[in-house]
């Protein structure tokens, strides 16, 4: 087994036309890395907390929940900014594997300890690209004039909800489950997958019961990093 | 790149067939704009030329405008003093038959962009085809979609015009290869509002009395202890602990330290947009987060920041040229956005 699940291109037939997308087959792995608890590896956040890049837009806080995850841990790490391109303190460019913080006065952890979760697909699943020209052409949301804003993305990830997922359209060769995109981090050239909670249980196996959830092994991080 | 400079020249260098966009480095600037500024500037109003040339004349060479976004102006603080100056553009001169003819106007900043494209239809079109003006309307409309505040479509309609006027060069030599025209085009580009406008910067920053606190070779990086801070702000300690308890200034924990709080240096810089680091140190409080959150989000190279950190960002060095062109509301409205992505990706 790899560490790295690969997609493949495939095109979404929908009512609005085909829009580009990516197909994984059954079984890949989709790798999450997760603070909120319970459930935070396979449930959403409350709606007040779904400030993600394509979670519901601010005016729509409940319209759905996403269950996010990449092609990797190293993905995850990046997205969990655990791992971040950073300027060292003489301004060079650098990737650090950032150490928990800590209260001064007390000495304890000021975030949640980070947990780790590989879920599985059950069958063959597509999501769509959500920078994709096609899809921009068909929304009218761009994303990237004249900077990306993350406030279209949540829009166009809306609109797959409310157009695509919530009427079942997309699906007639293999499930709709999702939209996917590339990393927006600097120096991670991974993948993400978020998969909206109503397709979640349908077509994925979660990877294990919330009472054996792994802590996140920084160490195995770290060498994936150094090979990546 | 590092966008080093809020002066951008278009034109033609002395002695070659060559268009150049380039952008000057700052201390360059004031040189290259004392040789531009001596050449006499234009009456205001439209205004056409149509003279013979003389034997052996050639095409003006080596002239370039120069140009500056509206929200640049602003960050520099000099938008005030030159607000009230009319704006202009040249359209490039045609050579036909041994003459010259060319268009410029002038317009208060009063008249909206879609005023000034009405303008350039109505007079360029005597001489310009329609092609070239379809040309003109169209660049003018992309330009419009990339740079623009829908508020404001004056905010660049500086920019707009520049950008037109060096694209429409290039368009003027493809016509005269068609025409088969042996006479070289002239090329000549004027923009003296634009001129008026960066002499009055250079003025305005020359001036600037403000002390750099930070050196230009020392790190905006580098953690600095209370005592050490204070002294280079030349303040007791006990300010700087009232200006972080303020929530003016952020004090983090070295990395791998449990005690200790230390002052990123970056906060001693005259260039710092102070507002936008206060309201973002108050949005992370808001949340209830350690500053060591938004120091971390501060040091991380962001894509939308064409790589640069928050840092760049606040200390106006970032590498994405686009961002120049955002209205200053816009520009913290990006940097707040990605402030709370990144906290949501930390901490959920």
């Amino acid at each position: 087994m790899t560490w790295l699940t690969t997609a493949t291109s495939f095109e979404v037939p929908t009512s609005h036309g085909p829009l580009p997308g990516y197909a994984l087959v059954a079984g890949a792995r989709l790798y999450r890395i997760f603070r909120h608890q319970p459930d935070g590896d396979w449930m959403s956040p409350p709606a007040h907390l779904r400030t993600g890049r394509v979670d519901p837009p601010m005016t729509s806080p409940g319209a759905f929940g996403l269950l996010y995850t990449s092609d990797s841990i190293v993905t995850a790490g990046f997205e969990a900014q655990i791992l971040r391109p950073t300027k060292d303190a003489t301004g060079n460019n650098t990737v650090e594997l950032i150490d928990e913080p800590v209260d001064p006065a007390s000495g304890a952890p000021i975030k949640q300890p980070p947990f780790e979760a590989a879920h599985a697909t059950t069958a063959a699943v597509a999501f769509v690209d959500i920078e994709a020209p096609e899809l921009a052409a068909v929304t009218g949301i761009h994303i990237g004039a004249p900077v990306p804003r993350i406030s279209k993305w949540r829009e166009l990830s809306h609109w797959v909800h409310r157009e695509l997922i919530s009427k079942g359209d997309g699906s007639a060769l293999i499930p709709l489950i999702g939209i996917t995109w590339v990393s927006t981090i600097k120096d991670c050239t991974g993948r993400n997958f978020a998969i909206y909670e109503e397709r979640r249980d349908a077509h994925m196996a979660r990877a294990a019961a919330p009472t054996d959830r792994r802590p996140l092994d920084r160490i195995e991080l770290q060498r994936l990093w150094s090979i990546a | 790149m590092e966008y080093l400079s809020y002066v951008w020249s278009f034109g033609r260098p002395q002695g070659s067939d060559e268009e150049s966009a380039r952008a000057l480095p700052s201390d360059q600037a004031p040189e290259q704009l004392a040789h531009w500024l001596t050449n006499p500037l234009l009456d205001e109003g439209g205004v056409y030329e149509h003279r013979e040339r003389s034997a052996g004349e050639t095409a003006p060479e080596g002239e370039v405008f120069v140009l500056v976004s509206r929200s640049t102006l602003k960050r520099l603080g000099v938008w005030e003093a030159v607000a009230p100056m009319a704006l202009g553009a040249s359209l490039p001169s045609q050579a036909h038959q041994g003459s010259y003819t060319t268009f410029k106007a002038t317009w208060p900043r009063s008249v909206h962009l879609e005023s000034c494209e009405t303008v350039l239809s109505r007079n360029a079109a005597r001489m310009y085809s329609h092609s070239l003006l379809s040309s003109c309307k169209l660049i003018q409309a992309d330009t419009l979609h990339k740079k623009t505040s829908t508020k404001d479509p004056w905010a660049h309609a500086p920019i707009v015009l520049a950008m037109e006027g060096g694209l429409l060069s290039g368009e003027l030599r493809a016509l005269q290869g068609e025409s088969r025209d042996t006479e070289r085009t002239s090329t000549y580009i004027f923009m003296d509002a634009f001129k008026r406008v960066n002499a009055v910067i250079e003025g305005l920053v020359r001036q600037d009395p403000e002390p750099e606190v930070m050196g230009v070779d020392e790190s905006p990086y580098e953690l600095l202890d209370a005592k050490t801070f204070a002294e280079r702000m030349g303040v007791a300690d006990q300010t700087v602990y009232n200006q972080e308890k303020a929530g003016r200034l952020i004090a983090v924990l070295s990395p791998g330290r449990e005690r200790g709080r230390r002052f990123p240096s970056f906060q001693l810089s005259p260039r710092l947009n102070r507002e936008l680091h206060q309201t973002a140190i108050a949005m992370y409080a808001s949340r209830g987060r350690d500053t060591t959150l938004y120091w971390d989000f501060l040091r991380t190279r962001h894509e939308a920041f064409g790589g640069s950190t928050g840092v760049d960002f606040l200390l106006n060095r970032v590498a994405n040229p686009a961002l120049q062109d955002l209205e200053p509301d816009d520009l913290a409205g990006l940097f707040l956005e990605v402030a709370e992505e990144d906290l949501h990706r930390a901490v959920s």
